[in-house]
């Protein structure tokens, strides 16, 4: 009997021709994520196997942190042997037993077979391993094939037969292998909206990276430090190192407020933001912008404003929280373990360049009069000048040179 | 660019000669005094020395003297030990509103225990009514937490003075002060004290020491429970080096109060003399308070947007004291003592140590001056 971990990759199977291509990106990413030895992975017959010699402790989590994965379950694989197969299972059930306190319990034996050749049916197999079990354990089970406490599954396949318990299976993160839907970048600003945002199109299999503007001395060191450990967090769903873009802001804001009405300051600042990271963008590669916008959440977030803001960009913005409630934002940071961090109260676009009564309803070009008021490009081109770039994974931060 | 550190209510530099004479007890004198072999009763010597030390600059008993883990936990234990040893005489405690945050939660805590809690109100320079006081205690008080020196104005109470009149009116009534921003900077008199909590971190000493005066007619009860150190009062394997350190810091301190008296005076005037040319400033500091801690309100300008200017700088303040800046909203303390609102959530507290200079004053201060117009024009747009 040997432990293998048994990986379900769920939609990845509806990929037709592609499948190929994500379940090598599957494997590359369990390997990278879960950091496993490549030669424990294998691929067999349109499933994934990693061999355990002990259950590692951290396996299970890094493996919940790989998207493309539908579940996942630490299976007893035995050879294609009916007596050794029916052992296998008394002898699994016998240690089940063990750890439950309670004395009585119904179970079903759910069996399939994808190995034609095999001697049995999936019934027969089912049949006899009950009754097996039902012979060894007739004190404490009894049969119910509906309301079952315990369903012990048996998988015959041509590589072996894979016995074990439908509640040991542990549900995977869902989505698409990170690496297979292209490249984006996120503007994290430190609240709780923007790493659920960038989470979400991880999920589909995005390389996200991030860029956050600082504004000192109006944003401190801290708000800094915070969104570093955003993206420590995140990288451990990514798989990789995260690249954190981080322009000057300042002066955009110092400059614009002085000639533009405080009722559209945020709107002309995000117009900034979206313009930067499409510069960015360009430079390194990257194919759409993420925002953390929700409709309707804040004044700047209706839809005139959010099209306004975004006017004239030359990339997509995605917005994958536009139809969630804030507390559906808040249910999933804390599932991904980013709303801990974006609590912490340190100021994130200081208060000083956000107006009592912004503007709501905006229009496009209302908001590029006012940029004629401004050397947009020389503003633009400080910002640059100073951004600095860090490549973070969840235990290092390195500093780097921008690469244009 | 050189640093300038203004935040020394917040914590100090480790003097080089406690980080000498603490480098042993890390080493070669590894041992737990609480071993019966030789290392232990080295490192034993190192605490009785460190103790015998603190007695004498206290002036109290050695068996009075606890170490702990820093003020925090003196402060919980002078106060939870107390409320439960003394439960059956009274549950009633009094403290001021201006008190650090690890008095005020604790008392916060006991209230939820059934415990009834009046907090003073203080006057615009921080200190209580001594009437008030005196009207607020009654049959079932059983102890008085009222602070030495306040961390964010540095406010003086005549604690002894306190302490003399609760115990004309209430004689079994606790007594308990928080020392920590008192150490090295006042004279301390801890006659008619019961209890008092002091901190090694504030006085160039290292972090995790703290101690708690406990004299010997008072009873408390233990917080930690476990080896018995401490007489049985206080368990937990005794932080050697740190203990060690913080009594060198104590020597250095205490021995020169006098001329570092003198020097914090000589910075905290130079900074008034010029902050006091400048427009739309407000001292938040009381006259009478201690010189090493100047709290400066400056009309139009976020607490944090001036604290992070001032960094850019290399020059480092607090926008409120250190532990409660990480929480959002306005100062207690700055609250308590009414401050005006344009000033109230635009105040920094500048805090001095001895190795501050006077050239460092007045850097800060031209900083000040030449950064404040340009803040307010944009904060002002």
């Amino acid at each position: 009997m040997e432990k293998v971990i048994l990986i379900k990759i769920g939609e990845l199977w509806l990929k037709g021709g592609n499948r190929g291509d994500f379940i090598d990106r599957l494997v590359l990413n369990i390997e990278k994520q879960s950091n496993v030895d490549k030669a424990d992975i294998s691929v067999e017959q349109g499933r994934i196997y990693i061999r355990t010699k002990s259950k590692a402790p951290k396996l299970e989590k890094r493996l919940s942190k790989v998207f493309g994965l539908h579940g996942f379950v630490e299976a007893n694989k035995v050879e294609l042997d009916y007596p050794k197969i029916k052992e296998t299972a008394t002898q699994l059930m016998r240690d089940k037993l063990d750890k439950l306190e309670d004395k009585n319990f119904t179970f079903r034996v759910t069996a399939s077979r994808s190995f034609k050749e095999f001697e049995k049916t999936s019934e027969d197999v089912a049949r006899d391993i009950g009754a097996v079990l039902m012979d060894s354990f007739s004190d404490k089970l009894s049969v119910d094939l509906k309301n079952y406490d315990i369903n012990l599954i048996v998988e015959i396949r041509q590589e072996g037969a894979f016995l074990y318990f439908e509640d040991d299976e542990v549900k995977g993160a869902g989505g698409l292998p990170v690496g297979m839907s292209g490249r984006g970048l996120m503007m994290l600003s430190g609240g709780i909206d923007s790493p659920v945002a960038a989470w979400l199109l991880m999920k589909r299999g995005m390389l996200v990276d991030a860029v956050y503007f600082h504004s000192p001395p109006y944003t401190g060191e801290k708000t800094k430090e915070k969104i570093i450990d955003i993206c420590q967090t995140l990288s451990e769903w990514k798989g990789s190192e995260i690249t954190l873009y981080i322009p000057y802001f300042t002066e955009i804001q110092t400059e614009s407020v002085k000639t533009i009405p405080d009722e559209f300051w945020t709107l002309v600042h995000r117009r900034f933001m979206v313009k930067i990271t499409g510069m960015i963008a360009k430079d390194e590669g990257y194919q759409a912008l993420i925002s953390g916008e929700s409709l309707g959440q804040v004044a700047s977030q209706t839809i005139e404003n959010m099209t306004a803001t975004a006017y004239g960009s030359e990339y997509e913005v995605l917005r994958p929280l536009l139809g969630f409630d804030k507390q559906e934002t808040i249910d999933f940071a804390k599932k991904i373990d980013t709303y801990d961090i974006s609590i912490q109260p340190y100021e994130d676009c200081c208060t000083v360049f956000s107006a009592s009564h912004p503007r709501t309803k905006s229009k496009p070009n209302d908001l590029m009069n006012f940029e004629t008021k401004l050397d947009v490009d020389s503003l633009i081109s400080k910002a640059m000048d100073k951004i600095e770039v860090y490549k973070i994974t969840s235990d290092e931060i390195k500093k780097h040179a921008y690469n244009k | 660019m050189k640093e300038i550190y203004l935040d020394n209510n917040a914590t100090t530099k480790v003097a080089p000669e406690a980080v000498e004479v603490m480098a042993q007890y890390f080493d070669s004198s590894f041992g737990n005094p609480s071993s019966l072999h030789k290392k232990g009763v080295e490192a034993e010597r190192a605490i009785k020395n460190a103790r015998n030390l603190i007695d004498k600059t206290l002036h109290v008993k050695t068996s009075e003297v606890y170490f702990t883990s820093g003020a925090t936990e003196s402060n919980n234990w002078a106060i939870k030990g107390a409320a439960r040893a003394n439960k059956r005489k009274g549950k009633h405690i009094i403290t001021t509103k201006i008190e650090h945050d690890a008095v005020l939660e604790t008392c916060k805590y006991l209230e939820n225990k059934g415990f009834r809690i009046t907090y003073l109100d203080v006057d615009f320079s921080g200190n209580i009514k001594k009437e008030e006081l005196l009207n607020a205690i009654s049959e079932d008080t059983i102890l008085v937490a009222i602070m030495h020196v306040n961390n964010e104005i540095g406010t003086i109470n005549n604690i002894d003075d306190l302490a003399n009149s609760v115990k004309d009116k209430k004689e079994d009534a606790l007594f308990f002060s928080d020392g920590v921003q008192a150490l090295g900077k006042i004279s301390i008199n801890l006659q008619n004290i019961d209890m008092y909590s002091l901190s090694s971190h504030k006085i160039h000493g290292p972090k995790g020491v703290g101690v708690l005066v406990i004299k010997d007619r008072v009873k408390v009860e233990p917080i930690l429970h476990g080896g018995g150190q401490e007489k049985g009062k206080r368990s937990g394997t005794y932080n050697v080096p740190g203990i060690v350190g913080f009594s060198k810091a104590i020597e250095l301190a205490c021995s020169n109060i006098e001329k570092n008296q003198k020097h914090f005076k000589n910075l905290k005037n130079r900074f008034l003399e010029k902050i006091e040319q400048l427009d739309g400033v407000r001292i938040n500091s009381p006259e009478k308070s201690v010189p090493t801690t100047l709290n400066i309100g400056f009309e139009g300008v976020p607490a944090e947007v001036l604290l992070h200017t001032l960094e850019d700088k290399g020059i480092f303040a607090s926008s409120g004291s250190a532990c409660a800046s990480g929480k959002r909203g306005v100062s207690h303390v700055l609250k308590a003592i009414k401050v005006p609102y344009p000033y109230i959530s635009s105040s920094l507290r500048f805090s001095f140590s001895r190795y501050t200079t006077i050239e460092e004053i007045d850097f800060t201060c031209k900083v000040l001056r030449d950064e404040l117009p340009k803040l307010r024009e944009i904060t002002n747009a």
